[in-house]
């Protein structure tokens, strides 16, 4: 029998005790911060026709609150809101709908109203075809490059008063590499269809 | 008593980087699925380890017949050590301060660095110098990203690699950056399918082999074997996903087969470490 010292334990459970306060808020609690006025809206996704709108529960189910896939012009998208950050830390984050994002991207910033909107873009070629993904996110009410900057920045008023959503909106087409420019174009701008789509549901009425 | 209420407490507070563990690992295979069988690694030879110290313990004093050396009367009351106390604040600080950035990693590092704080306070400090090989292994518990294989150009190596064999067997292939391409279809050797993730679950093998061997060559040879097999393993493999889309069709990447070719060559790799395991010194130390 290994015997084992008693002789800190109390000290450590004090300590312990301390830490669960703000964990609990968290965790069991759930404090949040909601910065949208109307989040249900934003569901509501009709940016440039976009069609068989659907809301799917994926294996990231448990750090997600909304999420909907559906199609455009035979394009792929998702659209995901979720409290908790991690998932959309870094240059590539989990929920991709293109399956060709390993590779090097390139950093798109669109003007739209005085704001930068920064658009992450894929572009994989495969013999005479191309796969484009495109991806936005937006936290704490502004389209951002990186989830972690702000969140770190924001860390303090995160720990009192809960997080704020992330919104994350991914989209993929396909075609010929020839029509590669047209496509990328057509993604950006359905992108920043989606900020505005944000703005608008998200603005205090 | 305490310690059942030290024990509730310290798991409700990581309950959650517990839970968003458990996802990284089931996620799949080609990613940190064998981080699932480190804990029970840690406890197997920890257990192994404290056994062995009391059976030796015993066995000097039965050999000596008299009351045990100054080393072994040090009770674990004794040999405690306040740094545990502060390691446990800094664990706990960093679970604190995660609630607020949900990296869930800051959470992680507090868990693991709260593992040899405990030990310090519980077991003293001795038994946590003997329990080393345990606590570092618990560094891979840590989910790594499969982006790191981009940055060691895994995937281009492994994808240049399926061409040298195409052309030697005549086959006519294409190469694009990462995505190999025959006239029925092809496919990007991807950061997963790459074999990084056989590369982490090897080298924590190899670790622990490495660490019960006395031969230096074969310690070089436990460091250096999960680089090279993931290599030699995964460019063979490649090619044969390639056969398979070239007389299947690219849906024989959807199959089944495609699964299991990454456990096969895991296995294999595991198989050749065991190869050059000291097996003597893994039976003398751990019994």
């Amino acid at each position: 029998m290994i015997r084992l010292s008693d002789r800190h334990l109390l000290v450590v459970l004090l300590m312990l005790l301390v830490a669960a306060v703000p964990v609990a808020a968290h965790y069991v609690v759930g404090i949040r911060n909601e910065d949208c006025a109307d989040p249900a809206a934003l569901k509501r996704l009709t940016i440039n026709g976009a069609t068989e709108v659907a809301e799917w529960k994926g294996h990231y189910s448990y750090a997600v609150t909304q999420f909907t896939r559906g199609d455009v012009r035979g394009a792929r998208f998702v659209w995901v809101r979720s409290w908790v950050p991690q998932p959309f830390y870094g240059e590539r984050p989990f929920y991709t709908p293109g399956r060709h994002t390993s590779g090097p991207s390139q950093l798109e910033i669109v003007q739209v109203d005085g704001v930068d909107v920064p658009i992450r873009v894929w572009e994989q070629r495969v013999l005479s075809n191309v796969e484009i993904t495109a991806i936005l996110r937006i936290y704490r009410g502004r389209p951002v490059a990186d989830v972690f900057e702000p969140s770190l920045v924001s860390a303090m008023d995160t720990l009192f008063n809960g997080p704020s959503p992330v919104d994350f909106v991914g989209i993929t087409g396909a075609g010929h590499a020839s029509n590669a420019v047209e496509i990328r174009r057509n993604l950006t701008k359905w992108l920043v269809g989606a900020w505005t789509h944000h703005l608008q549901s998200c603005q205090s009425p | 008593m305490l310690l059942w209420a030290v024990v509730a407490a310290y798991l409700f507070l990581f309950s959650s980087v517990v839970f968003w563990l458990a996802e990284q690992y089931v996620h799949g295979i080609w990613w940190n699925g064998h981080s699932l069988f480190v804990p029970l690694l840690m406890v197997a030879l920890a257990d192994r380890i404290l056994r062995k110290d009391e059976k030796d313990k015993k066995d000097r004093k039965a050999r000596a017949g008299s009351p045990s050396p100054a080393g072994d009367a040090i009770s674990p009351t004794a040999d405690t050590s306040a740094w545990g106390l502060l390691l446990i604040a800094t664990g706990l600080a960093m679970v604190v301060v995660d609630c607020a950035i949900r990296s869930q990693y800051l959470s992680l590092f507090g868990l693991l660095l709260c593992l040899p704080g405990f030990s310090l306070l519980l077991l003293g400090v001795r038994k946590t110098r003997l329990l080393w090989l345990p606590l570092v292994l618990s560094l891979f518990l840590i989910p790594i990203s499969t982006r790191l294989a981009e940055d060691i150009y895994l995937p281009q190596l492994i994808s240049q690699g399926i061409v040298w064999i195409a052309d030697l067997v005549g086959m006519s292939v294409i190469r694009v950056e990462t995505t190999v391409s025959i006239a029925s279809g092809g496919f990007n050797v991807s950061e997963d399918c790459s074999g990084f993730g056989g590369i982490y679950a090897s080298l924590c093998v190899a670790l622990v082999l490495g660490t019960y061997t006395h031969s230096r060559g074969r310690i070089a040879l436990l460091a250096i074997a999960p680089w090279l097999l993931a290599v030699a393993i995964n460019i063979p493999r490649g090619f044969v996903l390639l056969l398979g889309v070239k007389y299947f069709g690219m849906g024989f990447l959807t199959t089944f087969w495609h699964t299991a070719s990454g456990i096969v060559a895991f296995w294999i790799a595991l198989g050749a470490l065991l190869l050059l395991a000291d097996w003597r010194t893994l039976r003398e130390e751990l019994g």
